[in-house]
């Protein structure tokens, strides 16, 4: 058991509203809140919720562009007992429908700015034949869609989530993206951990700019509110323009900013950070993928004495293992994830299951570990009791990350044992795009892989059809978010087979031939 | 590069169009941010295809969501460009 077993994230909004009721909350849209009025907002929409048939421990999706609705609509779906998903608006309505179906979501809560996407993806969820969806308004801009009907109530969850919880989606092998469920302690056990490590105050004004969709997010909501600082969001638009996010660092006055190193690498090569470093920014951390080494060594020169923390894990743990780089690190030593966050056993593990100095599997035990996914509507929990190296037996997550365990227990992370990837920051299975490949009219067979050698970094699909590259494109833009989509699609009339007869994806990984 | 149609059938030919799309419904006053027609790779395609097509390099300064809101803004940067490099 640990101090954050019952700990609500609901709660900490209205904890640091009897602490800090008139301080600033969150700014968004050109308004700012405070503690007291967003807690206020979120009780009375709470409340609404509850009105219209949202029971504890139903799935609620907030499909809203990033905005004060969405953070209204997550924190009332919390405050009323449900298990939250945010959404992306932008994903293709099919994709939604999955995830809608796949979390059991009975209930959409979208805004003024998105209504016609979330209607799409209510209708695309529905089963033929039933009734339209029905829907209505709510305060702040928000309006709920029922996407079951109330007589209609998937098999509730086990506890902790029957009274609440949060729903994150990853890419997923089989196609369909995976709900990776957390209870409200294990969002909230991230969320303090990280707000004393990194050591927010309630003066602090957090940048937020990833997706809601993204773990990113739960340092900048939750960890937010469990100090009482102010969470400034980003508009959406600014996050492709790098020049215009060092601008909107320094012009919000962001104290404390979370991202993924793509964006800090962007801000450095297209984005002027060097001529124009925000000057009230006093802690910085990144996540999501490795950190080039050259760039990482010239914002360290930057940073100066701000501290800098690369933190590690993937969706199912949210961060497991945190390392602060030293200031005086340089690109010619290795770069650790660094050791696991308190609450969390963190090892490396040989093919027989056993904790090992080599190189081996990483797995994760204790706090912030997740449920289970939600996928089809019911929750499948991969965890696995595993004997750790002191001997005590834990739930334990394996990452599918290969890695190596120092005697002082930092970890160094050596790739992947699978078919998933990270670009630009986004997870992404190889095997989810190909599905979405094979699912097109016309193509017969497939191959996605990550290339490597001149094109390293970029995903190529090999498809067999008659199809043209363009139609296989377009194709895939309806079914796939915009992240996901191949680097290049190359038809071919024949797919490499090895020895086995399988799929030569290595011969594939570093061909050069374009068509 | 003779006008802001050309821009438009420039920047169109770099998005990504779903089945059912229609491509060539770009306009000056389309609103590529709101709608999510670009993301950062399809923007640094358009800066590198104004280059080696039209000859028009775009400064890091100007690669900022407000030239990209819609074509027409993009086309007003390019002209300033354009002009400049004529005298």
């Amino acid at each position: 058991m640990s101090d954050t077993d019952d700990t609500r994230l609901d709660a900490l909004l209205t904890a640091a509203a009897h602490r800090h009721p008139g301080r600033p909350a969150l700014t968004a849209e050109g308004r700012t809140w405070t503690y007291a009025e967003l807690d206020d907002a979120v009780e009375v929409l709470a409340g609404r919720l509850a009105a219209v048939g949202v029971a504890p421990g139903d799935r609620v999706g907030v499909h809203a562009p990033k905005g004060t609705a969405a953070v209204l609509g997550i924190y009332a779906g919390l405050r009323a007992g449900a298990v939250v998903a945010p959404l992306d608006v932008a994903d293709p309505p099919v994709r939604t429908a999955h995830m809608v179906r796949g979390a059991g979501i009975s209930v959409l809560l979208t805004s003024d700015r998105a209504p016609a996407a979330s209607r799409r993806a209510a209708a695309e969820a529905l089963t033929p034949g039933s009734p339209a969806a029905t829907e209505g308004a709510l305060d702040h801009g928000l309006h709920w869609i029922r996407t079951l009907p109330t007589t209609d109530r998937p098999a509730p969850l086990p506890a902790p989530t029957d009274h609440g919880g949060y729903v994150l989606f990853t890419s997923g092998s089989t196609g369909r993206p995976k709900g990776v469920l957390l209870s409200h302690a294990n969002v909230a056990h991230f969320a303090l951990w990280a707000a004393e490590e990194l050591g927010l105050t309630e003066a602090d004004r957090v940048g937020s700019q990833a997706a809601l969709t993204f773990d990113l997010t739960t340092f900048d909501l939750f960890s937010t509110a469990a100090a009482g600082a102010c969470a400034v969001l980003m508009p959406d638009v600014l996050r492709a323009f790098p020049r215009d996010v060092v601008g909107w660092l320094t012009e919000q006055r962001i104290t404390a900013f979370y991202a993924v190193p793509s964006l800090y690498q962007g801000m450095l090569e297209q984005g002027g950070i060097e001529g124009h470093f925000p000057a009230s920014l006093r802690v910085a951390a990144f996540a999501g993928e490795p950190f080039a080494p050259r760039p990482l060594e010239r914002y360290l020169g930057l940073l100066g004495e701000v501290p800098f923390y690369n933190l590690y894990g993937p969706t199912e743990t949210n961060v497991c293992t945190y390392s602060r780089v030293p200031a005086d690190w340089t690109a010619d030593q290795e770069i650790t994830i660094g050791r696991a966050v308190d609450g969390d056993t963190v090892d490396v593990f040989d093919e027989d299951g056993r904790p090992t100095d080599g190189q081996g599997e990483i797995l994760v035990a204790g706090a912030t570990v997740f449920q289970g996914y939600l996928q089809d509507g019911t929750l499948v929990d991969p965890t696995r009791t595993v004997v750790f190296r002191d001997g005590v037996p834990r739930r334990a997550y394996a990452t599918g990350d290969i890695g190596r365990i120092t005697g002082d227990g930092r970890i160094f992370l050596r790739g992947r044992g699978d078919s998933q990837v990270k670009r630009r920051g986004h997870r992404i299975d190889l095997l989810d795009v190909e599905s979405a490949v094979l699912g097109l009219p016309q193509v017969t067979a497939a191959a996605v892989v990550a290339k490597d050698g001149p094109h390293r970094g970029e995903i190529w699909a090999y498809v067999r059809t008659a199809a043209s590259a363009e139609d296989v494109l377009a194709g895939l833009r309806g079914v796939l978010p915009l992240r996901m989509l191949p680097d290049r699609v190359v038809t071919t009339d024949s797919l490499p087979v090895n020895a086995r007869g399988k799929v030569d994806r290595r011969a594939l990984a570093i061909s050069t031939v374009t068509a | 590069m003779h006008t802001v149609e050309d821009l438009c059938a420039l920047i169109s030919s770099k998005i990504t169009w779903g089945r059912g799309e229609e491509p060539q419904r770009l306009l000056p006053d389309t609103p590529l941010l709101e709608l999510g027609l670009l993301d950062s790779l399809t923007i640094m395609q358009i800066v590198t295809a104004l280059d080696a097509e039209a000859g028009l390099t775009l400064p890091d300064t100007e690669i900022v969501a407000a030239n990209f809101r819609n074509p027409g803004a993009l086309w007003a940067v390019l002209e300033n460009i354009g002009a400049g490099a004529a005298r």
